[in-house]
């Protein structure tokens, strides 16, 4: 049974189509990442399943019930929205605690889940005290509250230092493993590949891939960087490459070869038959990052990872793509 | 419903809007009386029209006389309080939280007007209970005579806490009404403020028949029993007409309002 299921869901906002014909099947179990630039119809999309907003037209189901009936699946999914959002001049224990009334759950359940996301020794102090980080961990507990199936969290790293990050990514593999269902929207690449089985893509409220994590990295490039000892060679080392039969992209400093990691040896000796030397022969494969962004576009908040990237920067660890990624972490 | 009121009732009962709700409509009451004994008898124009002569707060019910004059300035906490409480769901985000748990946007709607009720007896009782010890202490040092007092003294004192109560909820509901339109608490309290004390002022100079009938002139009677140009049976019905329109208003926005804050 799908957790999640939309067929042509829209949702305008006078001229502006937020969400346009999503048709969307997300299967039980496990951590579901839901990415896309800004502006591109996650939050919207999250709304219309909460019954926070209508949809304009199209269906959509969440644990098989309609979203035009919310209150029948309520009790039964958790989420955090965006920010945190708390009484700020009142406890944490007090909020939690109003929202487990709410829910009809004992107050007891509010400090179980307050111990679940390591805030239980801070129960007593008031929101407005809190750290960005604590109140998102707090939000979390809040979501937490009703034991969920469906547990639906939007950037829920967002404001952590690193070692919340971490200790938010174990939380959510092992609430995956437990047999909720999680969807995690994120902007944070690294955090959607080191922690999702499944990803969600869309783009201008269009969905451009849905699927396994593996399967869209089916998609990655895989390529050799190489640089010149001396950079005027540049040039005439691409030239040499593309001569040869390979695909070859000058960049302002090094060269990247479409080839396989085996194909260095070969890319060397070509260069030092021709009399240059080589500095940088790196064999590397796209991130998920390179494949979503060439998958979307570069949009909005974008911008500034493009303009990084071009300054041979990159703004996102992606430990698993090698060691080269790591070097370049700004 | 009572899961409803019970968590309102949470997030109502914060050191805030204890001091700020309750502890004021207290001290309001207790103020009322002060000045109400010590401008007994002064005539005139503005707000001295409205002080209860000597005779007035020696009969029976002079306990609680000092009341109704200050219903207005309670009723504008109140009004404040409700339109706090709404408008800071919205404000904070919170309102995200409480659809998503409860998504019957009217049962949400009817928990939290009832949670306010509860709050608004409590400051309205508090406030009574002010002015009525504030009452006897200051009616010796002033030679007004409390031996009328004794009479029937604890249906003096309900009737005038239920008219205070009736009279400071549709202030509330005032408040409520306009934080659902407007989502902020600033403007809500400003426009109620305005309304009352300038607006309707304004039309009491050009069309007082059509001012007696405006929130503010209507409500002071409900808490005072009727006064000379408003009856106590229309200051009811009148009352009944604004509550259900508000919650009219509140409720359709509410259940219709797309949450995108």
């Amino acid at each position: 049974m799908s957790v999640i299921a939309t067929q042509g869901l829209t949702k305008k906002f006078g001229d502006l189509v937020a969400v346009d014909d999503l048709n969307l099947e997300i299967p039980q179990g496990g951590v579901v990442g839901f990415v896309g630039p800004n502006g591109s119809g996650k939050s919207t999309t999250i709304r219309m399943l909460l019954g926070l907003i209508t949809p304009t037209s199209g269906e959509a189901q969440v644990l098989g019930v309609s979203i035009s009936k919310p209150a029948k699946f309520a009790q039964r999914v958790g989420a955090l929205i965006e920010s945190p959002s708390f009484v700020p001049g009142l406890s944490a224990d007090a909020n939690l605690r109003s929202l487990a009334a709410l829910r009809g759950l004992p107050a007891a359940r509010a400090r179980e889940v307050m111990e679940t996301v390591g805030l239980g020794g801070r129960g007593r102090d008031p929101v407005k005290n809190y750290s960005l980080g604590m109140k998102q961990r707090l939000a979390i507990a809040a979501a937490l509250l009703p034991d969920p199936e469906l547990l639906i969290l939007d950037e829920p790293t967002n404001g952590l230092d690193p070692a919340g990050i971490v200790e938010v990514r174990t939380l959510l593999q092992r609430l995956g493993s437990e047999g909720r269902t999680l969807l995690v929207s994120s902007h944070l690449l690294s955090e959607i590949e080191a922690a999702c089985d499944r990803v969600v893509v869309i783009r201008f409220g269009k969905l451009m891939f849905s699927g396994e994590l593996g399967e869209l990295m089916r998609r990655a490039i895989v390529h050799v960087e190489v640089a010149p000892e001396h950079a005027e060679d540049l040039p005439r080392l691409a030239e040499l490459y593309r001569s040869r039969g390979w695909e070859a992209e000058a960049q302002p400093t090094h060269i990247a070869v479409k080839a396989p990691p085996g194909a260095s040896a070969e890319l060397n000796r070509l260069a030092m038959d021709n009399g240059i030397a080589l500095a940088v022969l790196t064999p590397r494969e796209d991130t998920l990052e390179d494949v979503f962004l060439r998958m979307t576009g570069v949009v909005d908040g974008d911008h500034a990872l493009l303009r990084s990237r071009q300054k041979g920067k990159r703004r996102y660890t992606l430990s698993r793509r090698g060691p080269a990624a790591d070097e370049e972490v700004s | 419903m009572l899961r409803v009121v019970k968590s309102e009732l949470i997030r109502l009962w914060r050191p805030s809007l204890l001091v700020g709700g309750i502890g004021l409509m207290a001290l309001f009451g207790a103020l009322s009386t002060l000045i109400s004994f010590v401008g007994a008898g002064t005539t005139g124009a503005g707000p001295a029209a409205y002080f209860p002569t000597e005779a007035a707060l020696a009969a029976n019910d002079g306990m609680v006389a000092g009341l109704a004059l200050g219903s207005q300035l309670l009723g504008i906490v109140a009004l404040s309080l409700w339109a706090i409480a709404l408008a800071s769901d919205y404000q904070t985000g919170m309102i995200r939280l409480l659809v998503q748990a409860e998504p019957r946007r009217i049962k949400l709607l009817a928990g939290k007007v009832l949670a306010l009720v509860v709050f608004t007896l409590v400051g309205t009782l508090a406030a009574t209970l002010l002015a009525v010890g504030a009452a006897y202490l200051l009616a010796p040092a002033l030679d007004i005579s409390t031996s009328a007092w004794s009479t029937s003294t604890l249906g003096t004192l309900l009737e005038a806490y239920g008219r205070l109560s009736l009279s400071t909820m549709v202030w509330g509901v005032i408040g409520l009404t306009l934080a659902t339109v407007t989502r902020s608490a600033g403007v809500s309290i400003a426009a109620g403020i305005g309304w009352v004390v300038v607006f309707e002022t304004m039309l009491q100079g050009v069309a007082t028949n059509l001012a007696d009938k405006m929130p503010g002139a209507m409500l002071t009677a409900l808490a005072a029993g009727g006064t000379s140009a408003v009856g106590f049976r229309t200051a009811i019905l009148l009352a009944a007409v604004y509550t259900l329109v508000g919650l009219g208003i509140a409720g359709l926005i509410t259940h219709r309002r797309e949450i995108i804050y």
